[in-house]
């Protein structure tokens, strides 16, 4: 009985390492961003994110010819990926403080156009403004980029609200919802001309509007 | 010389990440909108075609 046929030999190509071309498409393109920047083309840094997801997908094609396996390049990848994801579905505007802030206005002069907050539960309450002389279409926006938005609007009366949640939940006037990108927009309940327009977002958490 | 292997679940994922990748970046510049509600189903999509022709390049090398 003969012996079966001898293996084919090993390749004598030395096969590099992906860690080291990945590494290598990364300082490329980030120098070639620098140098871009430097000459005055504006390169926006939400740009660099896709940018190395893209050289990590370049770097795996590369050395999948050598045939290694690159199980810590596709664990990268998958991370990547990921926070990309979670960073197209939420938004967390990091503008403002940090902390807890209560807002209770007592006039319709004293009402800001915009409240926000970083992280932290922010609470605005204009239940103590009475409903008569509100103007026509007042517009108040309340915001936090990680955390809880309260707002108590004066009973009975007239509001519209935007309210979005990346992920989170919003409860406006019992109607609840959750899960991610939320966003819900309720009809004014009367449709009159005085009536409150507002809009009530979070990042990550939850938003309540109700009535004092 | 010897025959070179190539690495079929390497390569699938490396498409998988480049076509991910430029999707991400059109978004980003506003070139396309990816919809929180599209985006689970595209990656599963993604994802089996990765499973399929990972194996599927295997078994042919």
């Amino acid at each position: 009985m003969s012996a079966s046929a001898p293996p084919p030999p090993a390749t004598t190509e030395r096969a590099p390492r992906a860690g080291r071309l990945v590494l290598g498409g990364v300082l490329l393109v980030l120098g070639a961003l620098w140098l871009l920047d430097t000459l005055g083309v504006e390169i926006p840094g939400h740009v660099v994110g896709p940018s190395a997801l893209i050289v990590v997908g370049v770097g795996l094609v590369a050395a999948a010819r050598w045939g290694r396996s690159q199980a810590g390049l596709i664990v990268l990848g998958v991370i990547l990926t990921v926070v990309l994801a979670v960073g197209t579905v939420v938004s967390v505007p990091l503008t403002g403080e940090v902390g807890d802030r209560i807002y209770r206005p007592r006039t319709i002069d004293d009402v800001r156009a915009s409240y926000a907050l970083s992280v932290g539960n922010l609470t605005v309450d204009l239940s103590g403004i009475p409903v008569g002389p509100t103007p026509e279409r007042a517009r108040v926006g309340v915001r936090v980029g990680l955390g809880q938005v309260v707002v108590i609007m004066p009973a009975g009366s007239d509001v519209a609200v935007h309210a979005k949640a990346g992920i989170g939940q919003t409860v406006v006037f019992g109607v609840e919802e959750g899960g991610f990108g939320v966003d819900y927009q309720s009809p004014s309940h009367m449709g009159g001309l005085n009536i409150w327009r507002l809009d009530a977002s979070t990042g990550i958490g939850r938003v309540e509007v109700r009535y004092g | 010389m010897g025959e070179r292997r190539m690495n079929s679940v390497s390569l699938a994922w490396g498409l998988f990440f480049i076509a991910a990748g430029v999707a991400f970046l059109l978004d980003r510049l506003n070139v396309i909108d990816l919809r929180p509600e599209y985006l689970l189903p595209a990656f599963l999509i993604g994802i089996g075609l990765v499973v399929l022709f990972g194996g599927r390049l295997s078994r042919a090398s």
